[in-house]
């Protein structure tokens, strides 16, 4: 028996909450690897020095940016990890089918990834506290220390888009990987073959979004490429019958 | 090529990071529940949030602001250095008044000989010594030192410079440069997020504007001025200047 269309969006909502709360603790390891990202952070992400023999001047920047890019790692794992044998397998105890299973792990892969983007961009402020506490005032300059409110907003939402986005390439490599064990070797191995072969490729794929700077612009590429990557996802998934 | 190897080390420190994390997991996932979990991650969500407010209450008296017309200062000083080089000198009220320049230390001396001899102590060639003749023979010498623009990238740091120490001893005055100075500065940078949309970042390559020092000094009305050796350095003005150019 196939789940019936209109009880698919309520079977997917309940495992989806149920996968929220067996997945919580998979935000340890995003709280773990931005603190340690700030930590990484705190010595500042470049530094530029000028001397003319009697004066030396330095200025060391500091941004969330490192923090943001761990924050992407971990959403890329996790997007592989839900697709394991070992995540699935939460979903034997529900009724489910396997539509129901990926829409419910693409809702709580958007859901960490406001999480992450959220704490993300969050742990800036956290790093401006700490540098005002640790140096002198008149060391720091004032421009770009306060952000504005718009600033995180847009942050946040500019996070979101970007894990969601990584997420799903992370779900489509595990979804892949769960066909065949053979694709974990060969999907490293197209990767480097393309890079040897058109050095530039992934840079241009890469420029499609990071270069675009229009932002309804930017969230529509997000959102076409994740209905790809999500659809394409669950066309991979093996079809399975309900299990109760 | 610098920028894919960090990528690649970041990629692989991340891996690395969430291997251990998820070779501890198991043991912790049956120590913690999901609501010790989400109560966890609301603390922590909520402790960051609570920041923000927090980060716009701070005191931001001290800071350095970069609201100054950095291209005019620096503009008005290139234009002073190029009216020295050329022999055209500015009178000090001008120079006082001149945006970009600051006037970081003044002095009277009482004259103690008949002549005056200029002992530069300098480490670069970046100090101009101007030697104007007052009117009256006050017995006074009145020396004041002026930095022009220094900046890197938009931090303006004029102001931060010591200024040379200056004495008078037995008809010599002694113009030495302070001590090797570190000026370090923290600039804070948008998220790369952010400036995708916003291009706040543009001044990744900070440049540096070294400016250059003026001592401006008054002697009395027909003091004898010695400077052997460093004309180039030290100018005359004013009226003791025509009397050397009629002298060539």
């Amino acid at each position: 028996m196939f789940l019936k269309e209109a009880d698919l969006l309520s079977f997917s909502f309940k495992q989806f909450v149920y996968k929220l709360k067996a997945h919580s603790n998979l935000l340890y390891g995003l709280m773990l690897i931005q603190i340690i990202a700030l930590f990484f952070s705190i010595g500042g992400v470049s530094h530029m020095s000028s001397s003319n023999g009697e004066l030396s001047v330095s200025v060391n920047t500091y941004s969330a940016s490192l923090v943001i890019g761990f924050s992407f790692i971990w959403i890329f794992f996790i997007g592989i990890l839900l697709t394991t044998k070992q995540y699935k397998k939460i979903e034997l105890p529900l009724v489910t089918s396997s539509l129901s299973g990926n829409l419910s792990d693409i809702g709580f892969l958007m859901i960490a990834s406001i999480f992450g983007s959220i704490t993300s961009t969050l742990v800036g402020v956290l790093q401006r506290i700490i540098l005002y506490i640790s140096f002198d005032q008149t060391q720091i300059i004032f421009d770009k220390f306060l952000i504005s409110f718009y600033d995180l907003v847009l942050g946040i939402v500019i996070g979101t888009l970007y894990m969601i986005l990584i997420s799903a390439l992370g779900y489509l490599i595990g979804s892949i990987t769960k066909l065949s064990m053979a694709f974990v070797l060969i999907i490293p191995a197209i990767i480097f073959g393309f890079l040897r072969v058109y050095t530039d490729f992934f840079q241009k794929v890469l420029l499609v979004y990071t270069k675009e700077a229009a932002l309804p612009l930017f969230a529509l590429k997000v959102l076409i490429t994740v209905i790809i990557l999500f659809g394409v996802s669950s066309l991979l998934s093996p079809n399975k019958e309900v299990s109760q | 090529m610098n920028s894919l190897l960090l990528l690649i080390l970041l990629f692989l420190i991340g891996i690395v990071i969430i291997s251990l994390f998820q070779s501890l997991r198991s043991k912790i996932t049956r120590l913690l529940s999901w609501r010790l979990s989400a109560i966890i991650a609301g603390l922590y969500l909520g402790f960051l949030a609570m920041l923000v407010p927090i980060l716009y209450l701070l005191p931001a008296n001290d800071f350095i602001k970069t609201v100054e017309n950095k291209e005019q200062a620096i503009s008005n000083s290139q234009i002073l250095m190029n009216d020295l080089y050329n022999q055209k000198f500015p009178s000090e009220e001008d120079l006082a008044k001149l945006e970009g320049v600051y006037k970081n230390s003044s002095h009277t001396f009482k004259v103690d000989s008949n002549k005056l001899s200029i002992n530069l102590r300098t480490k670069t060639g970046s100090y101009h010594v101007l030697i104007q003749e007052k009117d009256v023979d006050d017995n006074e010498i009145n020396v004041s030192a002026y930095v022009t623009a220094q900046y890197m990238g938009e931090v303006n740091f004029t102001k931060q410079l010591a200024p040379p120490a200056i004495s008078l001893k037995n008809g010599i005055l002694f113009l030495t440069t302070p001590n090797y100075q570190t000026l370090e500065f923290k600039q804070f940078n948008s998220d790369f997020t952010v400036d995708q949309f916003k291009h706040q970042n543009s001044n990744n390559g900070l440049s540096t504007n070294f400016g250059e020092q003026i001592i401006y000094i008054h002697v009395p009305k027909n003091l004898e001025i010695n400077r052997d050796g460093l004309e180039d350095r030290i100018q005359l003005i004013g009226a003791r200047q025509k009397l050397i150019q009629r002298a060539q």
